[in-house]
């Protein structure tokens, strides 16, 4: 019965659909994470229409090989995986194209004119910083991963994830240095 | 840490508690002094601020019904497209595209002008010599993708022709189950025979429901396919139907052999979301064991089906 899964864990559904051919477990799990793999492509790609492209390329490989995940893993894992991965093929498909301002997400942020615009600016900084760095900063400040969550999810080591993400937030605070009202940091930028 | 100052690793791992305790402390220790890694910490914090301070978005109701057909329709998107495109030849061509399907693929066999009996049929011969004989879900697709019925059922039936979720069906003069809805004007009839219930269906107070409509001749073409129907597979059909979650019509129940496996194959049509179309407009292929059917319903009876295709869409 459809209640039944709606209580059961992500895992469980998976083995659910394997074994079944059940299509509603499937359901379930897509109405339980649309919204956190859209916004985490949202984040990486900063253009709702691609990021609609990358949750629905997720989820199809989901349905198509669920058999083939690795029940040693969450779920939660595999799926950020594959919503990387599929952020990194259509970024490597647009070829970094810019995005124009009019693209971004139009939804009420916070309150008051100055939230807004700060925003905005957060966004586009985002959207300035290489896919390998957007990625796992919004992982980690979005979502409170874990670095060894996100190198899973990103198929790297923690090590890496922890770099990128300074490296990262370094840009950020540079583009960002008008938001704090003040320059940044001389001669502490990302060593690379 | 460099000669004088720390790493923006090190500062942005503090940051995010991911530091070892040993470490951290040290780091710890070294902001309280240094001012300029104090600003770095500052600058990191701040960005890493407004991140998170990012707002969480929704989906709007389009997009989030956009998706779920799309990925619920398409379990098996590569062939989605082929499957369409199959479905309205079918539609149009009626009797081309049926007669393509069987002498180009043998996958209908012994019908009324069905030819001769094939050598590949299963072993036993007994049901294979009077029912579908699939070899693959591949076989199941595309022989129902061609039927007439089904391309003939398709889009005319409404949300509200489903029959009430999960209450018993009334019998019919002729023993079998109604699958009809409350609100249906004319009931569904799965045992009557194949073409004519398809096009016998058109209601005269719904005329926007022959929109999608073949064309009269399909009824003659549809001659031409065998009939394997079963009555008793006609009422697990019209059991099936009640008791899903979508709104869902039986259109077409038949006696057939799946690897050699006696099975019976269900076609049904059905919508995931009655607002998109507002029409039944996908189907779906079930093969069940007869006992399976006998014996089992709801979630019990699905975990059972042998094979169960994707959607197909108009």
């Amino acid at each position: 019965m459809a209640q039944d899964f709606e209580a059961q864990s992500d895992e469980a559904l998976i083995a659910a659909f394997v074994e079944s051919g059940d299509q509603r477990p499937l359901e379930v799990l897509l109405a339980r994470h649309e919204s956190r793999v859209f916004n985490l492509a949202l984040r990486i790609l900063g253009n709702r229409a691609d990021a609609l492209d990358a949750t629905q390329d997720v989820f199809l490989t989901v349905f198509r090989r669920a058999s083939s995940f690795r029940h040693q893993a969450a779920f939660t894992t595999w799926l950020y995986r594959l919503t990387t991965n599929a952020c990194h093929d259509i970024g490597r498909r647009k070829k970094r194209t810019p995005v124009p301002v009019e693209e971004l997400p139009a939804e009420a942020g916070g309150s008051g004119e100055s939230s807004s615009d700060t925003r905005l600016l957060v966004e586009q900084a985002l959207r300035g910083l290489p896919l390998e760095q957007r990625a796992p900063i919004v992982m980690r400040d979005l979502y409170g991963m874990s670095y060894e969550e996100i190198a899973e999810a990103t198929g790297t080591a923690a090590g890496t994830v922890k770099s990128r993400i300074a490296r990262g937030r370094m840009r950020l605070a540079e583009m960002l240095a008008p938001l704090a009202g003040r320059e940044p940091e001389p001669g502490r930028g990302p060593s690379n | 840490m460099t000669k004088d100052h720390l790493e923006i690793d090190s500062i942005s791992a503090y940051l995010d508690g991911e530091l070892p305790v040993e470490e951290r402390s040290a780091v710890e220790s070294h902001l309280q002094t240094c001012a300029q890694c104090s600003a770095t910490q500052q600058a990191l914090s701040t960005a890493s601020g407004g991140v998170a301070s990012l707002p969480q978005l929704s989906l709007t109701a389009d997009e989030h019904r956009e998706l779920r057909v799309a990925v619920l329709a398409s379990r098996r998107a590569r062939k989605v497209p082929w499957r369409t495109r199959y479905t309205q030849w079918a539609m149009a061509g009626g009797l081309a595209v049926v007669a393509m399907v069987a002498a180009g693929y043998g996958f209908l066999r012994d019908g009324p002008s069905g030819g001769e009996t094939s050598s590949s049929l299963s072993e036993g011969a007994a049901p294979a010599q009077r029912s579908f004989d699939f070899r693959s879900g591949d076989q199941v697709d595309r022989t129902v993708a061609g039927l007439p019925e089904v391309a003939a059922g398709l889009n005319r039936y409404r949300p509200e022709d489903a029959p009430p979720k999960a209450m018993a069906l009334p019998r019919t003069d002729d023993g079998t189950e109604s699958a009809a809805g409350a609100g249906s004007a004319e009931p569904f009839n799965p045992a009557a025979p194949p073409p004519q219930r398809a096009l016998a269906r058109t209601d005269p107070d719904q005329p926007n429901s022959d929109a999608a409509a073949p064309q009269p001749e399909a009824a003659s073409d549809a001659a031409q396919v065998p009939d394997f129907s079963n009555e008793a597979a006609d009422q697990c059909l019209s059991r099936i139907s009640s008791t899903q979650s979508y709104p869902m019509v039986g259109l077409l129940a038949r006696e057939a052999t799946y690897q050699g496996t006696p099975v019976w194959l269900l076609v049904f049509a059905w919508t995931p979301d009655p607002e998109v179309g507002k029409t039944l407009d996908q189907w779906q292929t079930w093969l069940v064991r007869p006992q399976d059917c006998a014996a089992y319903a709801g979630p019990e009876l699905e975990s059972r089906v042998l094979y169960r295709s994707f959607s197909g869409q108009t």
